[in-house]
């Protein structure tokens, strides 16, 4: 007991330490930053075009030229830096758009107009971000702000060409005959008295233990938010359910009731996969 | 969500990344247990991060010139920005044309790069700062304190009091409650003894200041 505690105490030194180290190395970040826009030649000048070009000068120290642009009324100005911008990132960016439209399984006559609206609007949403000067961590680390503003764009790509659905939306599904023999299984009675709606199911508890890493983070995006943290604290870091209510601050139950509700989401969503790929 | 709380979730995610891209194998109920305020966001950038941006390459060498993609979609996206009102700037732009580094205005000041910078950023409570500071600041950017002071003063506070009041109530084992001072920015004093660069004499002559003003 009196180990646990010493441990518990040395835990939080460490992770009290670690932070103050980490909270310097953002300090440090951010002087380096300053420094090097500070240092930049004048603006507007040849030399400072120049200078822009080279690929040392960080994407977050673009930002605040952009945004010094910006403030100054200078379009010509802002529009040369953002397209300089661009072309530092627009070979990651066709990748990823590549790689999502490679997911989704898209005949290659739609594939370029798609890639097309995908990168116009990670585009939009960055030039967006940027002109709003408020947004202040895009000059201490762009590419974080950059996924952060690929995952909005990814997920509204799902939420249009279907892939996604709102789950507000009452969707007519084929349900499996195997499944439908799971749901046939009486309600069992809890401790309490209260019915609970704990209907095994294995099938889905099958799913997803033997669904495939990459694949059950693809499913996991399909859920919604009161959901996720529970499915990825089971089932892809493998913690018991008694670690995740603790984790998350809530109860046993709770965690049960989250779980049964993803797995019938799942459930339905395999479903209305098989049928997609039955019917072509 | 507000956009301090977008913020702290960037750099709470930022973190988690930065331990990935390490090979630290950061644990994801470590993040989960410590910010349960932002539980479900993390979750969210946690699957969307390892199902689709770890497999995308970030240190791509830059283009000399942009792609076919690339160029269509920037003249079509700056003619759709264009019409859009402009908004306003960061701090250096208020000085009237004359050319100032960070570093010059914080030698001006008596203050320290690290100080300047979160003063730009509009990260310490406005409130808390001193209008002597206002005024240098003023008269090193040859603009009325009342710019400098306007500059600071960002309406965050009242915007997410208003939100607040209009949340809906929490039904019981829902989430745990938010963690008050993790979105709250700090203070100048506080800023002032956390600064890594501030000598004795800088933290002194503040510290007469912050007195004089009782703040």
């Amino acid at each position: 007991m009196v180990d646990l505690e010493v441990q518990g105490v040395v835990d939080s030194v460490c992770r009290v330490t670690d932070e103050c180290e980490r909270d310097e190395e953002v300090v440090k970040r951010r002087i380096g930053l300053a420094q090097i826009y500070g240092s930049l030649p004048r603006y507007a000048s040849t030399a400072f075009w120049r200078t822009l070009q080279s690929a040392d000068i960080p994407l977050e120290v673009l930002v605040r030229c952009f945004r010094s642009a910006l403030a100054q009324g200078d379009v010509q100005g802002r529009d040369r830096i953002i397209e300089i911008i661009f072309l530092r990132i627009q070979t990651m960016n066709e990748y990823w758009a590549a790689s999502v439209l490679k997911s989704l399984a898209v005949p290659a006559d739609e594939r370029y107009a798609l890639m097309c609206d995908l990168c116009a609007d990670l585009y939009e949403s960055v030039i967006r971000a940027l002109m709003n000067p408020e947004r202040l961590f895009w000059e201490e680390n762009f590419l974080h702000c950059l996924y952060f503003e690929r995952k909005h764009v990814y997920r509204s790509l799902m939420m249009r060409e279907g892939r996604w659905h709102d789950l507000g939306v009452k969707r007519s599904t084929r349900i499996p005959r195997g499944l439908l023999a799971s749901l046939d299984q009486p309600v069992q009675q809890a401790d309490n008295g209260i019915h609970s709606f704990d209907i095994e199911d294995e099938q889905a508890q099958r799913m997803l233990q033997t669904v495939e890493s990459f694949d059950l983070l693809q499913l996991v995006l399909h859920l919604p938010d009161r959901l996720r943290a529970v499915v990825l604290l089971i089932f892809w870091e493998g913690r018991s359910e008694k670690d995740a209510a603790r984790v998350l601050g809530i109860s046993d139950r709770t965690v049960r009731n989250r779980i049964q509700a993803a797995k019938k989401l799942l459930r339905d969503l395999l479903a209305t996969e098989r049928e997609c790929a039955f019917y072509g | 969500m507000a956009r301090e709380q977008e913020e702290a979730l960037l750099r709470i995610t930022a973190r988690y990344v930065a331990e990935e891209q390490a090979g630290q194998q950061p644990r994801l109920s470590d993040y989960l247990a410590r910010y349960p305020q932002y539980a479900s966001a993390i979750a969210d950038f946690v699957a969307y991060y390892h199902a689709v941006e770890m497999y995308v390459p970030a240190g791509m060498d830059a283009d000399t010139s942009l792609s076919a993609i690339s160029r269509e979609v920037l003249r079509r996206v700056q003619a759709r920005v264009r019409q859009q009102p402009e908004q306003r700037g960061n701090l250096l732009p208020l000085a009237n044309g004359r050319s100032f580094t960070l570093e010059e205005l914080a030698d001006r000041l008596n203050l320290t790069l690290d100080i300047m910078i979160q003063l730009e950023q509009r990260l310490i409570e406005p409130a808390t700062i001193p209008y002597e500071l206002c005024k240098r600041l003023a008269a090193a950017l040859e603009q009325p304190v009342s710019v400098v002071q306007e500059y600071f003063q960002t309406d965050d506070q009242s915007r997410q009091a208003a939100e607040n009041r209009a949340k809906p109530r929490l039904w019981v084992a829902e989430e745990q409650a938010c963690y008050p001072g993790s979105t709250q920015r700090p203070g100048f004093r506080q800023v002032l003894k956390a600064s890594l660069l501030i000598s004795a004499e800088q933290a002194a002559d503040w510290e007469a200041v912050l007195a004089r003003e009782m703040l």
